[in-house]
C-alpha cells in the first residue's frame, strides 16, 4: 500500500510540476525568435456572399462566327455566376494584424457556380496578399504595400483610371457594389452626384513594392512602386517584365505640385538582353483657391524597342472649374492635347495607335505592336491620345432637382486610321455576355466585347493612299443628365434621364452633327424612375434608346483583309454580283452569305437598339439584399440585316456582407 | 493528514493545469520577397582560352526579375484544455500571376496533440524530432548559422521553410512520452517513443520507410541524466510487391551527463553507442556492418559566469551510420531558384554561399539513409556534423558573453580531428577547423543608444593527406591531399532610428586545394574517388536597410554584388548583381 501510494503520488506530482503555461509542450528547449506563437488578436475574418444567377431568352442564337454554328451564343441560359471574373459566390477575406503596425491579408474567392459537381469546385484567391506595414523614422513615414494585387494610382494620366462625370444610368448594380435599397441609391446620387465604390475605382492593378514616403522634410512626400503589371507580367517564364514608377509631391497649402513618372519594360529574346518599352513623365498640379480648382498634367511619353527608336511625344491637360460661378451653377473647363505617341494603358485616358505586348506574343522582337485603335466616340471627359480638344462640363442642383451638362469637342492630330468604333450603352453589358473578350466575332465580323461592354466597327470609306482618311477626324460629344426627385402622396419618386448625342465629322463643328455630313452619329437617352413600393421593397423602371448611323462615306461591305483583320469598304451595289467582283483586298466573311458580307447592302449603318426593364430590391437585412432585374431589349440595323437581336435577361442577386 | 496530503496534491495538479484557453486562436507567417537582378562574365559571355573558345551562352537569361507573396494562415483548436489540433494552411502567389494565376494552396503542418488522463502526452501528425547528436539530430548547414544582423532574416526563414526548428527533423508520425517518479528525491524516469513515417512506398518498387526511436531518461537529482536512445530507419518490404528488398538501419547508444555540485561546476559528458545496417534480398546482399562511436567531454556552463567551456573527444568508425543523424542540411544538388541555368547546354548552375544564405529550396527537409555528397571547399572536417564517420579527435572551445562591455559575443571552437580509416589508403586524412564568431557593439565607443554593430564570423579549414607510397597498397586515382578553406563573414551595422539598421557585409569563401571524393552506391559502400582541384573564390558584397516592425516582423532592401571564380564550371567566372526586397512576418 505505501509503495502503491508512493507511485501515485510520484506521477501525480511529476504531472503536476510538469505542466507550466503549456501542459502540451514538448520541452523543445529554446525557442528561436522565428517560431511561432499562438495568438488570437488581430485576427478577422470578413467577406460577403453573393448568388447571381442569369437567365437569358433569346428569340435565335446570336451568331458569333458565321462558319461555326457550335459557336452560336446559346439562345436560352440559366446560369449561376455570369461570365466574367466578376465577384465570387463567397469572397472570404482573412487578416491578421500582429503588430508593430503590421498587417496581412489575403481574399479567398469561392466559386461553386452549380456546375453540377459539387464536392468538386475549386477555389482560388481573388486579388491575392497582401503585406502592409509602417515605419517611422526622423525623416519620414514610410508606409508599404507588399503582394498584391493592390490598387494604387500615381498620377491622372500615369496611373489612374477614368472616373467621369457619373453620367450613367442606375438600374444596373455594379458587381462589387454594397448591399443598398434602389431609392436610396438614387437619392445619394442625386444628393452627392455619385454612389459608393469599392476601393478600385480610380485606381489600377499593381503587384511588387510599393513604398510611400510621407512627412518628408519641406512638404514633400513620394511613391516608389517596383513590380509588375497585366502588361509587363510575364506569367510562367523567367523573362522579367518589370513596371517601375512613383512620383515626388510638394504640397503647400492646399496645392500640390508633383513629379511623375511610370516605365514599363519588357525583354523581348531568351537571353534579356533586348528591351521593349514605354516610359512616361510628367509634372502635375493641383491647385485650390476658395471656388477655385485647377489640374493640371503635362507631360512626355517614349514607347521603344528594339527595331524602334521611339519618338517622343507630348501631352498637356488642364482643367479649370469654379464653383458657383453663378450663384446656382459650377462649370469646369478642360482643354487638352495628347500626341498619338503618348501611349499609356494604364491611365485616365484611351490609347490609340500602338500598344505594348507581352514577350511571348510578339516573338518578332517588338514589345510594341502596330495595332490599331479604332476611333471612339466617347464620354465627355473621356479623352484620347492623338486628340486635341476641350470639354466644358455644367453643374446645377436646385432642392430635389440636379442637371449635368457636358460636351466636349476634339480633332486628331494626325489621321492614323479609317476605323470607327462605337460603343453600346444600353445593352452593352448585356450583350458582352453572348461572346466574352471576344474581337472580329458577330455576322459582320465587327463586334468587339471587353470587361461589361460591346463594341462595332465602322469604316471611313474617303481615304486616302495610305488607307487613312482623308480629313483628320473631329469628334463631338454631348451629354446631359437630368436627377429629379418628387413625391406623390407623400411617397417618394426618383427620375433619371441620362443622355448623349456624339457624332465623327471631317470638321469641326460645336455640336454634334445630326445630318449627312458627319460619319457617325451616335445617340443615346435612359430614363429610370425608382420608388419605394413599401419599406424594404424598392420598384425601378428603365427604358433605353440607342441609335447609331453612318454616313454615305462609310462602309457599306465588311470583309477581312490580307492581315486577317477586319475592314469596310464602299462599293457600288450590283445585282447578282459576288464578292469576287468588288475587288477588295482580302477575302469574304467565311460562310458569311449575306448582305454586307458577301455583297454591299443598300445604304449605311443604321442600329437601333432599344431596352425596358424592371427591377425590384428587396431589403432582407442590415447586411443582405436581393435585387431581381428583368429585361427586354431588341437591337436591329435595318441595312446589315443580319444583325438583330431580341430576348429577355433576368438576373437575381442576393448579396449577404459578413 | 493523509487526507491534508491528498488535498494539497491534487489542488497543486488543478493549478498548474493548463488554462482552459480560447478554443481556437490564429497562428502563421507572411512574406513578401522580390528580388531583381543580372548576371555576367565569362561564363556567359564567352572566352578565348588557348586554342579553344567557349561560345557565347545564347540561352540563358541575362537578368531576372521575380517575387511571391505567402500567407500561412494556422488554426489552433482546443476543444478542451487537454487537446489540442493545429493545422497551417498556406497560400503561394507569385508576382507575375494576374486575376488568379499563379496562386498556390497548400496544408503546411497538420496534428493533433494531448494528454490522456493527465499523465501520457501524445502528438499524432507532424512532428519535430530530435535525441542526441549521434542518433537523430538536424545539425546545421556547412557554413554556420549567419546569425548577424545582414542576413539573419535569411537564415529564419529557411529554418522556417524547412522546419528546423531547434535542431529537430520534421517527420510524420505518432509520439508518445510519459513520465515516472522514482523512488529518490526527484528522481525520474521519463519515456518518449515515436513512429514515424519517412518515405512513401510507390506499391510497386519502393518501399514505405519507417522511423522508429525513442529514449529513456533515468535522471538521479545531483548526479545527471542516464539516457539510452534507439532509432531505427526501416523499410516495410511487403509494401513493394515488385522488389522485396529493405534496408534497417538500427542505432543505439547509450549516454551519461553528469552534474554533481560536488565534483565542481563541471559537467562531464559521454555518449558510446553502435550502429548496424541490414539488407534483405539483395543480390548480391551486402554484409551487415557495425560501426561504434564514442563521445567523451566536459564543458563548463555555469550561469553566473560569463566564459564558459568546452572541450570533447570524438570516435567514430567509418562503418557508423545514423540517418537521423548523418543527413545533411545544405543539398548541393538542388537547383538554385535564381539564375538556375548557365551556358547553351543549360547546366545546372553550381550553388554558390549566396544561395545558401537565401534560397531554401537549397537545403534538405528530410531524413536520407545515404550518405549525402557534400563540398569540401565548404566543409570537410565534419560534414554530416557529430556524428560523422570516420572521424576522431578533439574539439575545445569557449564561449564569452557580456552585455555591459563592447563586446556583447566572442565564440572560439578549434577541431583536431583525423580518421579513423584511410580512404583507399593506408594514408589517413587530417583535419583541422577553425571557428570565431564574434558580436562587437561600439555604441558606447560613441557615447550613443544606438547600436553600431560588428559581427563576425571565420571558419578556417585545413584538410592534409600525405602522398601516397606507390610500393604500399594504394590504389589508382587516390593521392596527396592539401585542401583548404576559409569562410568568412562580416557585417557592420549602425541603428540610424529605433529598429532601424543600416548595414554593410562582405561574404567571403576562398578554397584551395585538392580532395578525392568517395562515390558511395546506395548501401553506403564507396565504390570509387574522383579527384577534386579546387580553386574557388565566392565574394559577396551587400549592402541595405532593415526595419523591424517587432521581433518577428522586419522588412529588408539590400543590394548585393556577388563574383564567382571558380575552376571548376566551365567559363570559371561570372557575376551577379541583385536588389532584393524582402518582408516576413511571424504571428
Amino acid at each position: 500500500m505505501r509503495t502503491l501510494f508512493i507511485i501515485f503520488f510520484s506521477i501525480l506530482t511529476t504531472c503536476s510540476f510538469g505542466q507550466r503555461a503549456d501542459t502540451l509542450s514538448w520541452d523543445a528547449g529554446k525557442v528561436k525568435n522565428y517560431a511561432i506563437k499562438e495568438r488570437l488578436s488581430g485576427f478577422s475574418l470578413n467577406g460577403y456572399y453573393r448568388f447571381f444567377g442569369l437567365g437569358r431568352n433569346l428569340e435565335s442564337p446570336f451568331m458569333v462566327l458565321p462558319n461555326n454554328v457550335f459557336a452560336n451564343t446559346p439562345p436560352v441560359v440559366f446560369a449561376a455566376g455570369d461570365v466574367y471574373r466578376d465577384p465570387p459566390i463567397c469572397l472570404l477575406t482573412a487578416s491578421v494584424r500582429p503588430g508593430g503596425g503590421a498587417s496581412i491579408s489575403m481574399d479567398y474567392a469561392m466559386y461553386s457556380n452549380f456546375t453540377g459537381q459539387p464536392g468538386n469546385v475549386p477555389y482560388n484567391l481573388n486579388l491575392g496578399i497582401s503585406l502592409y506595414g509602417s515605419v517611422p523614422t526622423k525623416f519620414a513615414n514610410v508606409g508599404f504595400q507588399l503582394g498584391g494585387i493592390n490598387w494604387v494610382d500615381v498620377s491622372d494620366m500615369l496611373f489612374s483610371s477614368f472616373v467621369g462625370y457619373n453620367r450613367f444610368s442606375l438600374y444596373e448594380r455594379w458587381p462589387w457594389e454594397d448591399v443598398g435599397q434602389a431609392g436610396k441609391r438614387a437619392k445619394f446620387f442625386l444628393e452627392n452626384g455619385d454612389i459608393a465604390r469599392e476601393d478600385r475605382w480610380a485606381r489600377q492593378a499593381f503587384k511588387g513594392a510599393l513604398f510611400d514616403f510621407t512627412e518628408l522634410p519641406g512638404g514633400l512626400s513620394a511613391r516608389v512602386m517596383v513590380g509588375t503589371t497585366p502588361a509587363t507580367s510575364n506569367f510562367g517564364s523567367i523573362i522579367p517584365g518589370y513596371t517601375t514608377g512613383g512620383r515626388l509631391r510638394k504640397t503647400f497649402d492646399k496645392h500640390t505640385v508633383s513629379f511623375n513618372t511610370m516605365n514599363y519594360i519588357l525583354n523581348n529574346d531568351s537571353i534579356t538582353d533586348e528591351r521593349s518599352g514605354l516610359q512616361l513623365h510628367t509634372v502635375s498640379g493641383d491647385f485650390n483657391w476658395e471656388n477655385w480648382q485647377l489640374r493640371t498634367e503635362i507631360g512626355a511619353a517614349e514607347s521603344y524597342s528594339r527595331e524602334i527608336k521611339g519618338k517622343w511625344g507630348e501631352a498637356i491637360r488642364v482643367n479649370l472649374r469654379r464653383n458657383k460661378i453663378l450663384p446656382w451653377l459650377d462649370a469646369e473647363v478642360e482643354i487638352f492635347r495628347l500626341a498619338p505617341e503618348f501611349v499609356n494603358f494604364y491611365g485616365n485616358f484611351l490609347s490609340a495607335g500602338q500598344r505594348l505586348t507581352p514577350v511571348a506574343i510578339d516573338q518578332g522582337g517588338s514589345g510594341l505592336a502596330g495595332a490599331t485603335f479604332a476611333g471612339s466616340v466617347t464620354d465627355v471627359g473621356q479623352i484620347v491620345n492623338n486628340r486635341e480638344g476641350f470639354s466644358l462640363n455644367l453643374f446645377t442642383k436646385h432642392k430635389s432637382t440636379s442637371i449635368s451638362f457636358g460636351a466636349m469637342i476634339s480633332r486628331e492630330l494626325k489621321s492614323m486610321s479609317n476605323k470607327l468604333s462605337f460603343g453600346h450603352k444600353i445593352n452593352g453589358q448585356t450583350m458582352s455576355r453572348f461572346a466574352p473578350f471576344a474581337t472580329g466575332v458577330g455576322p459582320y465580323a465587327r463586334w468587339n466585347s471587353f470587361y461589361r461592354g460591346v463594341s462595332e466597327d465602322l469604316f471611313i470609306t474617303d481615304i486616302n493612299e495610305e488607307g487613312t482618311p482623308v480629313d483628320r477626324l473631329h469628334y463631338h460629344t454631348m451629354q446631359l443628365q437630368l436627377k429629379q426627385s418628387f413625391n406623390y402622396k407623400a411617397h417618394p419618386f426618383y427620375f433619371i434621364y441620362t443622355g448623349m448625342i456624339g457624332s465623327v465629322t471631317p470638321d469641326m463643328a460645336f455640336i454634334p452633327r445630326t445630318n449627312s455630313t458627319a460619319f457617325l452619329i451616335t445617340q443615346y437617352h435612359e430614363f429610370d424612375l425608382i420608388t419605394p413600393i413599401v419599406d424594404g421593397l424598392d420598384l425601378s423602371l428603365s427604358y433605353g434608346n440607342e441609335s447609331f448611323r453612318g454616313n454615305d462615306k462609310t462602309n457599306n461591305i465588311y470583309y477581312i483583309n490580307e492581315n486577317g483583320e477586319t475592314a469596310g469598304a464602299r462599293v457600288d451595289v450590283v445585282e447578282g454580283s459576288t464578292f469576287e467582283d468588288y475587288d477588295l483586298e482580302g477575302s469574304a466573311i467565311a460562310a458569311a452569305n449575306y448582305e454586307g458580307a458577301i455583297r454591299p447592302v443598300q445604304g449605311n449603318l443604321r442600329q437601333q437598339s432599344e431596352s425596358f426593364g424592371i427591377g425590384l430590391d428587396i431589403d432582407l437585412s442590415d447586411n443582405s439584399g436581393l435585387y431581381l432585374r428583368h429585361k427586354r431589349f431588341y437591337q436591329q440595323d435595318l441595312n446589315f440585316s443580319m444583325d438583330e437581336i431580341r430576348g429577355t435577361e433576368t438576373t437575381v442577386e442576393l448579396k449577404i456582407f459578413f | 493528514m493523509r487526507k491534508s496530503i491528498l488535498f494539497i496534491l491534487m489542488a497543486l495538479a488543478a493549478g498548474q493545469s493548463l488554462k482552459a484557453q480560447d478554443k481556437l486562436t490564429v497562428y502563421g507567417a507572411g512574406r513578401f520577397m522580390m528580388h531583381s537582378g543580372g548576371v555576367s562574365g565569362d561564363v556567359y559571355d564567352g572566352l578565348v582560352i588557348g586554342a579553344d573558345t567557349l561560345a557565347t551562352d545564347t540561352v540563358s537569361a541575362r537578368s531576372e526579375m521575380a517575387g511571391y507573396a505567402l500567407f500561412d494562415l494556422g488554426f489552433r483548436f482546443r476543444p478542451n484544455a487537454n487537446t489540442e489540433i493545429k493545422a497551417l494552411t498556406r497560400v503561394y502567389s507569385e508576382l507575375d500571376g494576374f486575376w488568379g494565376q499563379g496562386i498556390n494552396f497548400n496544408f503546411r503542418e497538420l496534428y493533433a496533440r494531448g494528454i490522456v488522463k493527465g499523465k501520457v502526452k501524445y502528438r499524432v501528425g507532424d512532428l519535430d524530432l530530435k535525441l542526441s547528436k549521434f542518433t537523430l539530430y538536424n545539425s546545421n548547414g556547412d557554413l554556420g548559422a549567419h546569425d548577424n544582423n545582414a542576413t539573419h532574416l535569411f537564415e529564419d526563414i529557411i529554418q522556417y521553410e524547412n522546419f528546423y526548428r531547434n535542431n529537430s527533423w520534421r517527420q510524420q508520425g505518432l509520439q508518445t512520452s510519459f513520465k515516472l517518479k522514482l523512488p529518490g528525491n526527484g528522481n525520474r524516469l521519463d519515456v518518449l517513443a515515436f513512429l514515424a513515417k519517412n518515405r512513401q512506398a510507390d506499391y510497386f518498387f519502393t518501399p514505405d520507410r519507417l522511423l522508429a526511436g525513442g529514449v529513456l531518461s533515468y535522471e538521479k537529482v545531483s548526479w545527471g541524466t542516464l539516457d539510452y536512445y534507439r532509432t531505427d530507419l526501416f523499410e516495410i518490404a511487403e509494401t513493394a510487391p515488385f522488389s522485396g528488398q529493405a534496408q534497417r538501419i538500427s542505432t543505439q547508444s547509450l549516454a551519461a551527463t553528469v552534474k554533481n555540485p560536488k565534483l565542481g561546476s563541471m559537467i562531464y559528458h559521454f555518449e558510446t553507442g553502435f550502429s548496424n545496417m541490414h539488407f534483405i534480398d539483395y543480390t548480391p546482399e551486402p554484409s551487415v556492418e557495425t560501426g561504434l562511436f564514442f563521445q567523451g567531454g566536459i564543458r563548463e556552463m555555469s550561469k553566473g559566469k560569463k566564459l564558459h567551456y568546452f572541450a570533447n573527444y570524438n570516435y567514430v568508425e567509418s562503418q557508423f551510420r545514423a540517418p537521423g543523424a548523418q543527413t545533411r542540411r545544405n543539398n548541393f544538388g538542388a537547383t538554385p531558384t535564381q539564375f538556375s541555368f548557365q551556358g547553351n547546354q543549360e547546366l545546372v548552375r553550381q550553388q554558390t554561399v549566396f544561395d545558401l544564405l537565401t534560397d531554401p529550396s537549397a537545403y534538405f527537409r528530410t531524413i536520407d539513409p545515404v550518405l549525402g555528397t557534400f563540398n569540401p571547399a565548404y566543409s570537410n572536417v565534419q560534414p554530416y556534423g557529430d556524428a560523422t564517420p570516420n572521424r576522431t579527435g578533439i574539439q575545445a572551445g569557449f564561449r564569452f558573453n557580456q552585455d555591459s562591455t563592447w563586446i556583447e559575443q566572442l565564440d572560439a571552437h578549434v577541431w583536431l580531428m583525423s580518421e579513423v580509416n584511410g580512404e583507399g589508403t593506408d594514408k589517413r586524412r587530417s583535419f583541422f577547423r577553425a571557428d570565431l564568431a564574434t558580436r562587437f557593439n561600439f555604441a558606447s565607443f560613441f557615447k550613443s543608444d544606438r547600436a553600431l554593430l560588428l559581427e563576425a564570423y571565420i571558419k578556417l579549414e585545413q584538410s592534409n593527406r600525405d602522398p601516397i607510397d606507390s610500393e604500399l597498397s594504394a590504389i589508382a586515382g587516390i593521392g596527396e591531399v592539401d585542401l583548404s578553406s576559409l569562410f568568412m563573414e562580416l557585417t557592420l551595422s549602425k541603428e540610424i532610428s529605433e529598429d532601424l539598421f543600416l548595414h554593410a557585409g562582405a561574404y567571403v569563401l576562398r578554397a584551395r586545394g585538392n580532395e578525392y571524393m568517395s562515390i558511395r552506391n546506395e548501401f553506403n559502400q564507396i565504390t570509387d574517388y574522383s579527384q577534386m582541384d579546387i580553386d574557388l573564390s565566392d565574394r559577396t558584397i551587400l549592402a541595405g536597410i532593415k526595419y523591424s516592425l517587432n521581433q518577428n516582423n522586419h522588412l529588408m532592401v539590400q543590394v548585393r554584388n556577388s563574383t564567382i571564380q571558380n575552376e571548376q564550371i566551365v567559363g570559371k567566372s561570372y557575376q551577379i548583381n541583385q536588389a532584393l526586397i524582402t518582408y516576413n512576418l511571424f504571428f
